[in-house]
């Protein structure tokens, strides 16, 4: 449990931000925490600072709700991915580590995280209809095709995801936006296991150098 | 080539969530050592997040995060959090935790019904309660039940649509999951044992199939409010399908 003094009314991002904005320089409104970094922003969330959840809401609940849509595929799951998300980090702000990393990366793998596990508790679930309504499963290469091709992307990322060799495309987007482990992912693609995972690799490593080298910033 | 003993394609895997359990746990132990594969799989999770197009939620996501926030921060107010010790419970479900999903349909309370089998297994994050789960021991249903009929610890009776369905004891750090009337589940489904006091579930451990009528937990202290789930074997981080809740009255 959390010593904290209540209060009355939490006030959306948007009001906050409008109560106490000053613009900045490129024009948008920012509240008076602009300015703090967001592991300061964390620290202040672990006094239990609501404003300072507002504002990293309103830094990340976009890129958030985004990933958890792609990954879900459903509206009312990633809402949902969303919330506890940051919930978890209002209850539990101690479990960002600086030495990790940046606090978006860190928000977007427990998104990822939990939008995995909604994932998965939905192909449980539809497994055991189809068994009990002995329907055959999808088959994998329409799967694969569903993955790979709903993932909408940024401009400059799909350029250097298509400039992947297909294998490679294949795998890590199966993975990452299908949800699939790389068991799974080798299964639908029907290749070794030690070779998905390798490719896993090197499609990350391409992709990190791609995006670097546009001058792309996180 | 010289012997390299980072796991270098896990760690790529371990990025994307899509190792198998036993190689997360084998690269997270390996991370809290390794400062050199902690800034490799920096590298992976900032990569990663550039390949998300942003979407502004709708406006009811940060709704539904600040009316969570006023109740939890309203739960621990003194006259809100002191200690009960009635053993008994209606089942009331702690629908303030869930508001969004509630608001529009029954989200992760919905009635019991039996859960699929899941090949998938996910790691349990959440509170670090550790967690014993005796297989074939005839013994340790009759320590729970001597646990719950000791007039010194306290009892919360968990409840499902047809009445009570298992039993939490709290026996001071001795504690147990007593299943009454929950089926034995098969080999890649378990039970889950979470803490519903706060603004949302904790896990408090996996508590197996059920086949031995009883599991050992460690509870957290002031914990009051309790919820069982059915998941796939190896848990879930949040409860996929709750079959029974309850909490001290």
């Amino acid at each position: 449990m959390v010593d904290a003094a209540p209060r009355p009314t939490v006030l959306p991002p948007a009001q906050v931000a409008a109560q106490r904005s000053v613009r900045c320089r490129s024009g948008r409104v920012m509240s008076e925490l602009g300015g703090d970094s967001d592991a300061e922003l964390v620290g202040r969330v672990a006094q239990r600072s609501e404003d300072a959840l507002a504002e990293l809401y309103q830094r990340h609940a976009a890129a958030i709700f985004g990933l958890a849509r792609r990954v879900t595929n459903d509206r009312q799951a990633a809402e949902e991915v969303t919330q506890t998300v940051f919930l978890q980090l209002w209850s539990h702000p101690e479990r960002y580590d600086p030495a990790r990393g940046a606090v978006r990366s860190w928000l977007l793998a427990q998104t990822h995280g939990r939008s995995v596990d909604v994932v998965r508790a939905e192909t449980a679930r539809r497994r055991r209809q189809e068994r009990d309504a002995e329907l055959s499963a999808v088959p994998p290469s329409a799967e694969v095709e569903t993955a790979v091709h709903a993932a909408a992307l940024a401009e400059d990322v799909r350029r250097a995801v298509d400039a992947l060799p297909p294998g490679e495309r294949d795998a890590i987007l199966l993975a990452y936006f299908g949800g699939h482990s790389y068991r799974e992912t080798a299964q639908l693609l029907d290749q070794p296991e030690g070779t998905v995972k390798s490719r896993i690799r090197t499609a990350l490593v391409k992709l990190r150098h791609t995006l670097a080298s546009e001058g792309v910033t996180p | 080539m010289t012997p390299d003993t980072h796991p270098h394609d896990d760690l790529a895997v371990y990025a994307l969530d899509a190792l198998e359990p036993e190689e997360r746990a084998a690269v997270d132990a390996h991370l809290a050592t390794c400062a050199a594969c902690r800034e490799e799989l920096d590298g992976y999770q900032r990569t990663l997040g550039r390949m998300t197009v942003p979407e502004e939620p709708p406006d009811e996501v940060w709704a539904g995060i600040s009316e969570q926030i006023r109740a939890t921060v309203a739960a621990e107010t003194p006259a809100a959090s002191a200690t009960s010790t009635s053993a008994t419970s209606d089942g009331a479900r702690p629908a303030e935790v869930v508001s969004l999903e509630s608001r529009r349909r029954p989200g992760w309370l919905r009635s019991p019904r039996v859960l699929a089998a899941a090949a998938a297994v996910v790691l349990v994050l959440g509170a670090g309660a550790v967690l014993v789960s005796m297989r074939g021991s005839d013994s340790l249903r009759d320590q729970a039940v001597a646990a719950a009929d000791d007039p010194d610890n306290t009892v919360v009776s968990l409840t499902s649509d047809s009445g009570e369905v298992a039993r939490v004891v709290v026996a001071d750090g001795e504690d147990y999951v007593l299943f009454d009337d929950l089926p034995t589940l098969s080999p890649d489904e378990t039970y889950q044992l979470w803490r519903t006091d706060d603004g949302l579930p904790t896990s408090l451990g996996v508590l197996g199939d059920a086949e031995d009528g009883a599991a050992k937990v460690a509870l957290p202290p002031s914990t009051s409010a309790f919820a069982i789930s059915q998941e796939p074997k190896g848990g879930s981080t949040s409860p996929t399908d709750v079959v029974a809740t309850g909490q001290l009255a």
